[in-house]
């Protein structure tokens, strides 16, 4: 067993913790722009993450129906605007996934140095 | 993110989210506004600060006003007044930074801190806290000979205003805005106005006081508007492709 994968028994690995809705890149940064925000204009999401329409789309659909965003479509104006907002399950999922990697971070520094310490 | 790699190690991904994240936070930041509007109200507030009346053939001779306090009613609905108008005003341009660039904090704490700052506003105006409060509310005298106690809330109101947007260098500017306004509550700073060449009239003795915290508001949020400005033509791109 190497030294990452030491740990007490019944304690899960980080990457058990990790969850794949969450843990993909793109759904990750778009949680995290929702994370500083109340709400987020479908065109600066866009902007933001570097992504297509459809393919932001498309991820939105997914942390929509996971629970994690809530998306209205809307006017300003005359101009139909999309508002996207993160839930409180998104919230709580980004910062434990935040977390996770977090710690998955330390595991991996705490094996790097694991040889020194002799 | 579009063409992002197969593989990302956990501090890449980690590394990635927060820059995207403070893109967002950094976006949505717009108290330059504030500064620079409350700034101008401040420095607005002087002719309600004569503290004497001159004689205009008098040679300059000024006889003091009954109370060298400026705190007639006029001075307290003018803070009152100019307090709600500078609140609903930058909130306003909350609104309006929004729809403009995308991204929005929440507006439930903007409101519920303007409230509080208001109240706390009534009780740091003598003429107004005795009106609601009675003869018994008194602030103490050192602190309400100016006139100028509104510039304490308005302090307080830069800390809440630097905990809402996360901004460090905020709170730091809201460190030092207190400091000019407890100087500016207790200290005759007409005294070393002259240094800068400037010797006020016995009448508007007080403008030193009143106005070193104007400008610092002003400049200050000149000072991070043009900051603003400098970051968002040069490292909001480079967060966008971190």
């Amino acid at each position: 067993m190497s030294p990452i994968d030491e740990r007490p028994a019944g304690q899960a690995h980080p990457t058990q913790s990790l969850d794949d809705t969450v843990h993909q890149r793109t759904r990750l940064g778009a949680l995290a722009v929702l994370h500083e925000s109340a709400q987020a204009e479908f065109t600066f999401l866009r902007e933001a993450l570097d992504l297509t329409a459809g393919n932001l789309s498309r991820h939105l659909q997914v942390l929509e129906e996971a629970g994690l965003v809530e998306v209205d479509k809307g006017y300003e104006g005359r101009r139909p605007r999309t508002w996207v907002r993160i839930t409180k399950a998104g919230r709580r999922a980004f910062l434990d996934e935040i977390a996770q990697l977090k710690e998955l971070i330390r595991r991996v520094d705490d094996a790097a140095e694991g040889p020194d310490r002799g | 993110m579009e063409n992002e790699p197969p593989v990302q190690s956990p501090a890449e991904l980690l590394a990635a989210t927060r820059a995207v994240g403070r893109l967002a936070l950094a976006a949505r930041r717009g108290f330059w506004f504030p500064l620079v509007l409350f700034g101008l109200l401040v420095i607005g507030a002087a002719p309600w600060y004569p503290v004497a009346t001159c004689d205009p053939h008098g040679a300059g001779i000024c006889v003091l006003a009954g109370s060298p306090t400026p705190s007639s009613l006029s001075v307290s609905l003018y803070w009152l007044v100019a307090g709600a108008i500078g609140y609903a005003t930058t909130l306003g341009y909350y609104r309006l930074h929004f729809v403009r660039v995308g991204v929005a904090g929440r507006i439930w704490p903007y409101v519920t801190a303007g409230f509080a700052l208001f109240a706390l506003t009534l009780l740091a105006t003598p003429e107004v806290s005795h009106l609601l409060l009675g003869r018994g509310w008194t602030l103490p005298g050192d602190l309400a000979i100016r006139g100028l106690t509104p510039l304490l809330p308005l302090a307080l109101g830069l800390f809440v205003l630097a905990r809402l947007e996360r901004s460090l260098p905020l709170a730091g500017f809201a460190a030092l805005f207190l400091v000019v306004a407890l100087l500016s509550n207790l200290y005759d700073l007409e005294n070393q106005s002259p240094l800068l060449g400037w010797t006020p009239s016995a009448q508007w003795h007080l403008l030193p006081n009143l106005w070193l915290s104007g400008f610092t508001l002003l400049l200050g949020g000149l000072g991070f508007g043009l900051a603003r400005q400098l970051r968002d033509r040069s490292v909001l791109p480079q967060a966008r492709t971190a």
